[in-house]
């Protein structure tokens, strides 16, 4: 078993972690007449520790957590992503409706969603949309 | 503020020898010459020279305390080597959960006679969070050199503490995430819980056992996917008697998390 580094004193520091959001819960998904999802519209959503949305409880197990669909007051501007068409599809989230879970729609959006995510990360507003949130978090 | 070289006051003197606004009244510059901790001072006033020979002795001279700054000098203080870590899960249940914990370890060494050095690494501490070191694969247990301080034998701290601050950035929300300070292991010495901004003593180079501090993150969602990044920014401070803490090492540390949900059927 270790020992205890020995302390001089014991300071407790209340901490604000801040979080910057970026879901399919509050992207907008532009879709054509045939339900197929061409561009996101995204905006960072910006939360503290100490400032958080309503909760959630999940589904299963009772489990509470933010919920982050909800728009925070700090957010950055909207961008567009443009989805090319090979990550282009019509399916959508499931929205956790079990009565009317579709195997190959939760295979399909999942697998796009990851493709985008990256779109989304690797867009050249990405960084610029985190730091116009960042400063508003750190102006509280 | 370093004290200049010219308009030397009594009162900036006493300002940074006591760490505190300039000001002061019944100012003694014997006292406050045979009060100042950075005994290794020499004037920066071109062509000065201090006839006591240095701060201490006398006669005791304005001109002595050009340049002087009260703070804890370094011999060396420099990045040895980064890492980051990542972790990619996946579930075929409702919940996907992720997440595990690596280590900063500091040992107490020489790095010549009567210096000490206060040596960092950095630990993959198993093998839920796979690290990255200057690009190439971390082996689980190793220590791997972060950072080193070094300090000449006048200006040894006394303590010191790590400050950590985590920026989270979900690129895919999940249900919960959290970062935790956890008692570090596998070392002489553990951190114990809770070891933000809690004033460890140095120890001696005599001592050169390893102490741990553990970093320790959670994340998970349900029936869907999650994408979180952790930037944990470690600030590591050294005290000493009579100086302002001093701010050494300032550094950021990534660790990606990555959750796949494989069921693709809500149960």
């Amino acid at each position: 078993m270790d020992i205890l580094a020995p302390t001089v004193e014991t300071n407790t520091v209340e901490k604000v972690t801040f979080q910057y959001i970026i879901s399919h819960e509050n992207w907008i998904e532009n879709r054509n007449d045939d339900g197929v999802c061409e561009s996101l519209t995204v905006r960072v959503h910006g939360w503290t520790s100490e400032y958080q949305p309503p909760s959630k409880t999940s589904y299963h197990e009772g489990i509470e957590g933010p919920d982050y669909s909800h728009d925070s007051l700090y957010i950055s501007d909207p961008f567009t992503v443009v989805i090319p068409e090979e990550l282009q599809t019509n399916a959508t989230f499931h929205n956790h409706d079990h009565d009317n879970m579709d195997l190959t729609n939760n295979e399909n959006y999942s697998a796009a969603k990851r493709e985008w995510n990256k779109l989304v990360k690797e867009s050249s507003e990405y960084a610029t949309a985190i730091e116009q949130v960042k400063a508003q978090l750190e102006a509280l | 503020m370093a004290i200049g070289t010219t308009n030397i006051s009594l009162g900036n003197i006493y300002g940074e020898v006591n760490n505190t606004l300039p000001g002061g009244t019944n100012v003694s510059l014997k006292t406050q010459s045979e009060s100042a901790s950075n005994t290794g001072h020499t004037s920066t006033i071109s062509g000065y020279t201090s006839p006591g020979g240095g701060l201490t002795g006398a006669p005791y001279g304005m001109g002595e305390f050009g340049g002087y700054v009260n703070a804890l000098q370094t011999v060396a203080n420099q990045t040895v080597g980064s890492a980051s870590f990542a972790q990619v899960a996946t579930s075929l249940q409702n919940f996907v959960v992720g997440g595990g914990d690596w280590q900063l370890v500091n040992k107490s060494l020489t790095a010549a006679p009567g210096q000490l050095q206060h040596f960092w690494y950095i630990e993959e501490s198993n093998s839920a969070l796979l690290g990255s070191y200057n690009g190439s694969p971390m082996s689980t247990g190793a220590l791997y050199g972060w950072h080193r301080v070094v300090f000449d034998s006048n200006n040894i701290p006394d303590s010191y503490y790590v400050d950590v601050n985590t920026t989270i950035t979900f690129r895919d929300s999940a249900l919960q995430a959290s970062f935790s300070d956890l008692a570090g292991s596998g070392e002489t010495y553990s951190s114990g819980n809770s070891w933000d901004n809690t004033v460890y003593t140095l120890l001696p180079t005599s001592n050169s056992g390893g102490t741990a501090f553990k970093f320790f993150f959670t994340v998970n969602d349900e029936c869907d996917d999650y994408g979180v990044d952790f930037n944990t920014n470690v600030k590591i401070y050294y005290k000493k008697s009579g100086y302002p803490d001093l701010l050494a090492v300032d550094r950021n540390i990534q660790t990606e998390l990555d959750g796949y949900w494989s069921a693709s059927i809500c149960q």
